[in-house]
């Protein structure tokens, strides 16, 4: 197992860095979860799903916001079930999550300034001035407050935040949601970058395009479980499965 | 109402605005970040002001009171964060039960230990008897002018912890979304311990330094927790400008009620309150939830 390095072109991400294993999660009364397993690895993951599948139950319940989660998922070998919310992030998994959830009334320099302090001895170090040259869109609107941004400046304050915890795995619920196709382009372009630098990505998506575009490994979820994995060229080809799947209609039930 | 008399009220509602400010302020944090309405902050405040009574007494240092006052509210609010509240975090309606409770039991220990007496401060010389105001030309007591200073000094420095340091930057964050806050890293619990404690302390050292422009007696409690809650809802939960508005506001529209029409003052406080929920429920400087 290596660690990225400094400004690293590519680095070894080990085949099982994140090993979710018959996961189950409830809020209250509803069974979410109902056993997903996945693997990610260095090869980005896309999980494609109608809305109310428990996609973002599944990012939650990664990143322990979950409170009743049942079964396994082991980070680099240690088990997160369990662990609390800043464990998790410091044990390497940043959360981009959906809605963006950036700090209102917090500047953009401040969001960077409340992540940067935690260093957790890594050494591939991301400062918040490697955020301003990722997205140089940030930079110009350092000193606004974050609830004033567009959603798409939201969004890149949302992924700096989270590239601040040096993660090793990003989850991101959504990334596109609710943005314009152009500012999608320049997103997808950097998702790409720092995937091959080494980042290991879970990405949920309801668009097929976004999801396609960012991973070649997509997985398909229905009312809590994984329903199949297959790969963006193959699920490209197949419309009865996209329709199956992910169209909005004929709905049909898999429970 | 003459030209004494206004600026004698105008003073002594910004006086009381201070205190306000001081037991309100602690309050309004804690409720901001953690969602907790602790209802115990009066009696906190009581007890503050009990102990620091004592110590002042024994030791003959009113400083000391106050900082002894200060530090043990600061444990008390801790452990009845710890031990009480933590277990049933997230649970708003015990929590708020478990505070009553607790506010309860502690008037009546406080009272079995205290007596039903009036306790009465005698503050270090330098802040205490009387000062002729320049340009008004109006005399008014040394402490009051005092406290209204220590009030403003604690604001300024809670805005400049708020906004400058890394710590202030992450309770702001906290008050607008915990859970995000943790999922970058930062250990909410422990904030949460902290911020607990201080606001506890706070509220004791406040009942040191308002008892000693007023008094502390059995009641106060009640008193100064009704004082908060009013400042919280008009001001905005978790928000340090809308604590000193609020406070500005309920202090003085208190004290010039009491001035022009004492039957109906006890009520004016409540009517703003409903004015100030009925247009902006947030409060002044809230955000909608």
């Amino acid at each position: 197992m290596a660690t990225p390095v400094e400004n690293g072109e590519s680095v070894a991400v080990p085949d099982h860095l994140l090993e979710i294993q018959d996961l189950h999660a409830y809020y209250g009364q509803s069974h979410i979860l109902q056993g997903v397993s996945l693997t990610v690895g260095r090869e980005p993951l896309a999980l494609l799903g109608r809305n109310g599948m428990g996609k973002t139950t599944l990012c939650q319940a990664l990143v322990g916001l979950v409170p009743a989660v049942r079964g396994s998922a082991r980070f680099d070998g240690r088990e997160l079930v369990g662990r609390r919310p800043h464990e998790i992030a410091s044990a390497g998994i940043g959360y981009v999550p959906q809605g963006r959830r950036i700090f209102p009334s917090l500047t953009v320099e401040e969001h960077l300034r409340l992540v940067a302090r935690r260093e957790s001895g890594r050494q591939n170090g991301w400062t918040p001035e490697r955020v301003y040259e990722l997205f140089s869109r940030l930079a110009e609107r350092r000193r606004h407050r974050a609830g004033a941004l567009s959603g798409g400046e939201q969004q890149m304050l949302a992924i700096g935040r989270a590239l601040l915890t040096n993660p090793r795995l990003l989850i991101m619920d959504e990334p596109s949601e609710g943005l314009a196709p152009v500012v999608v382009e320049h997103l997808i372009e950097v998702l790409r970058q720092l995937s091959t630098q080494g980042l290991a990505m879970l990405v949920v998506e309801q668009r097929l395009a976004v999801a396609t575009a960012l991973a070649e490994r997509i997985a398909i979820m229905v009312t809590g479980r994984i329903v199949l994995e297959t790969t963006a060229s193959a699920l490209l080809a197949d419309p009865a499965i996209q329709q199956q799947y992910l169209g909005v209609s004929p709905r049909r039930e898999v429970a | 109402m003459t030209w004494t008399q206004f600026v004698t009220v105008t003073l002594n509602g910004l006086t009381l605005a201070a205190l306000y400010f001081l037991v309100a302020v602690g309050f309004t944090l804690i409720f901001g970040l953690m969602r907790v309405v602790n209802l115990a902050h009066g009696s906190l405040y009581l007890f503050g002001g009990y102990v620091g009574w004592t110590v002042a007494e024994r030791s003959g240092n009113w400083i000391l009171g106050a900082v002894t006052a200060a530090v043990v509210a600061a444990v008390a609010g801790l452990a009845l964060q710890q031990a009480l509240l933590r277990p049933i975090q997230g649970q708003d309606l015990r929590e708020a039960l478990v505070t009553i409770g607790v506010s309860i039991v502690a008037a009546d220990l406080m009272l079995a230990q205290w007596g039903g007496f009036t306790y009465g401060f005698s503050p270090p010389r330098a802040i205490s008897g009387g000062a002729r105001l320049p340009v008004l030309d109006i005399g008014y007591p040394r402490y009051r002018l005092f406290l209204l200073a220590f009030a403003l000094v604690v604001g300024l420095v809670l805005w400049l912890l708020l906004t400058r340091t890394r710590l202030g930057i992450t309770i702001r964050a906290a008050i607008d979304d915990r859970d995000m806050v943790s999922a970058v890293g930062v250990n909410v619990q422990r904030l949460f311990a902290l911020m607990f404690a201080f606001g506890a302390g706070l509220a004791g050292l406040a009942g040191v330094v308002g008892g000693s422009a007023f008094s502390i007696a059995s009641g106060e409690d009640a008193r100064y927790l009704l004082a908060s809650l009013i400042v919280v809802i008009i001001g905005g939960m978790g928000s340090l400008p809308g604590t000193a508005v609020a406070s500005l506001l309920v202090a003085l529209v208190e004290q010039y009620s009491l001035a022009l029409f004492p039957t109906y003052a006890a009520i004016v406080s409540f009517l703003l309150m409903v004015v100030v929920l009925a247009v902006r429920p947030q409060g002044l400087f809230g955000r909608p939830a």
